[in-house]
């Protein structure tokens, strides 16, 4: 049975189709990437599936405890300790356990910053935060729009084998990538978006003809060096 | 913190029960009890009420500018109070006019939270009530220029500068439930206030839509200053300086900045109006200054600071 799920899902604002026809599910212990250009329709997709999109048909409720959610460009409005940003995910148990932020801050590297400011510290260590608050929540699902996207390649490349590995451990990651490098090396399965609809839903390993398709790319070896993932 | 702060708060009672327009010293008991005590007890509450709805607004809004007289509802309420010192119901019974203020307030807050919608957001929120604030500053300008007579405008003028001199317990026991029972709604809304810290999406994912606590957020503000406005007039300043004082003592936290704001915001306005009772004994003053007009004076270049540390 999949950990979420989704049957002719659609979203209609000010009476514009937005989103139509979408059928989406997700497996336990796998990471999805959600693909395609600008406006393609992915961070509503994820929006949808986290039950905070409004206009979406059939609604969802939000179910904090079971599906986390991390916005695309999470910033956080006032100076909280990194601690304090991964307190906020245990809101929905309405409690403050310790062990499970604790966890939290180790999965993602950052325990010895829990004292530190979050708009004291590097993006890519504020990023790691702000997974660390999703994954405090202690949820089954986990729905990132776009985690990497004002990060360096290595912070990048570091996010993703996280997430690899929190997949691995048993939660169930979507995730909206517009980086598509990343995007093949990371996923199990890649779920293509055009114009509201979803275009494709291809294991990784044979997703790039599509995924080139859709941007309008070409595809093919290329012998230049380039940077590649960390060993 | 909050302990500490409450200890001040107690100090500040005992000294505003002791000092007096003429001199510091245990005044007769009639003073007491008529004149120290009322004022006392309106300038706690009012300060607190204003500073909780300040830190309450500032977390819902996700803005450290943001004040309650953004609502429009002390603008309602002081506009109301007005019209009825306009038609001389202010002189039939003691309490018409703070009566007249609550009826105002707790009109512009049903305006307010209609215009905002069932479902608001913050910025739907500040521009209904730049809009309600708006309307209610031309009509009493237009109330102002239409004045019976010069002493009426004199009286008028006074009142709309904010003060709780020359006030009675019956003015106080009016305000006090509203006040109480507004702030309990607001000290209620600390989870809400910390799950919109994120952003509006993550908040309603965490199981806390930002709708709802920005309609209590809006109610127990509306309740809270609307009382205040009714019986203390305009006191500025109070709900954008104290939280803002605060943040640095007590961390930036949303739900644990409310009740430090509460306790510290009782605490400055116990304060000024002492200073505004003992002014005339040092400096060349024939009157004692309007509350409103000192927590301006010390609000204003507080807000020029605050708009030099904002940029980044």
């Amino acid at each position: 049975m999949s950990a979420i799920a989704v049957a002719g899902l659609e979203v209609v604002l000010g009476g514009r189709r937005v989103l139509e026809g979408i059928d989406f599910a997700a497996e336990r212990g796998t990471v999805t990437a959600i693909c395609g250009p600008n406006g393609a329709g992915k961070s509503m997709l994820i929006r949808a599936l986290a039950g905070v999109q409004q206009g979406a048909r059939p609604a969802r409720p939000a179910e904090p405890r079971r599906i986390a959610y991390l916005a695309q460009g999470a910033r956080c409005t006032w100076a909280l300790t990194v601690a304090e940003v991964v307190a906020l995910g245990r809101i929905p148990h309405g409690d403050r356990a310790t062990a499970p932020i604790e966890r939290a801050l180790a999965a993602c590297g950052i325990a010895p910053l829990r004292d530190a400011r979050i708009d004291r510290i590097s993006g890519g260590q504020a990023r790691r935060a702000m997974i660390a608050r999703v994954l405090a929540s202690e949820p089954e699902v986990l729905l990132l729009d776009e985690p990497t996207a004002d990060l360096d390649p290595a912070a990048a490349y570091d996010i993703v084998g996280l997430l690899v590995t929190l997949a691995r451990a048993g939660r169930t990651v979507v995730v909206a990538l517009h980086a598509i490098d990343l995007a093949l090396g990371l996923a199990d399965r890649i779920v293509l978006m055009h114009r509201g609809r979803i275009a494709g839903d291809l294991p990784a390993a044979e997703a790039l003809p599509a995924l080139a398709e859709l941007f309008g790319l070409a595809h093919g070896s290329d012998p230049a060096p380039r940077l590649l993932a960390p060993r | 913190m909050t302990g500490r702060i409450c200890i001040l708060v107690a100090a500040l009672v005992g000294a505003s029960l002791l000092v007096g327009d003429a001199g510091v010293g245990l005044a007769d008991p009639l003073i007491l009890w008529q004149i120290r005590l009322p004022r006392t007890v309106l300038a706690a509450m009012a300060g607190g009420a204003l500073a909780l709805s300040g830190a309450a607004l500032q977390g819902a809004l996700r803005n450290r500018l943001a004040d309650p007289g953004l609502l429009g509802i002390g603008g309602t309420a002081a506009l109301a109070a007005v019209v009825a010192y306009y038609w001389g119901i202010g002189a039939r019974f003691a309490l018409a006019t703070p009566l007249a203020g609550l009826l105002g307030g707790g009109l512009g807050a049903a305006i307010l939270l209609g215009f905002a919608g069932r479902a608001p957001t913050g910025t739907a929120l500040i521009v209904a009530g730049i809009g309600l604030s708006a309307i209610a500053s031309a009509l009493l300008a237009l109330a102002l220029t239409l004045a019976p007579n010069p002493f009426a405008l004199a009286e008028i003028t006074q009142w709309l500068m904010g003060s709780v001199e020359n006030r009675t317990l019956a003015d106080a026991a009016l305000a006090a439930p509203l006040i109480v029972a507004g702030a309990a709604v607001l000290l209620s809304v600390g989870r809400g206030l910390d799950a919109l810290a994120l952003d509006e999406a993550t908040a309603a994912s965490l199981g806390l839509p930002v709708g709802r606590t920005l309609r209590r957020v809006a109610i127990g503000s509306a309740v809270a200053v609307g009382a205040v406005a009714a019986c203390a007039g305009g006191i500025g300043f109070v709900g954008l300086i104290v939280p803002n004082l605060m943040r640095p003592l007590v961390g930036e936290r949303p739900s644990a900045l409310l009740a430090p704001s509460l306790a510290a915001g009782a605490a400055l306005l116990l304060a000024a109006d002492i200073a505004a009772r003992i002014a005339p004994l040092w400096l060349p003053l024939n009157e004692s200054p309007r509350l409103g007009i000192l927590t301006a004076l010390v609000g204003a270049p507080f807000l020029i600071v605050l708009s030099r540390r904002s940029q980044p």
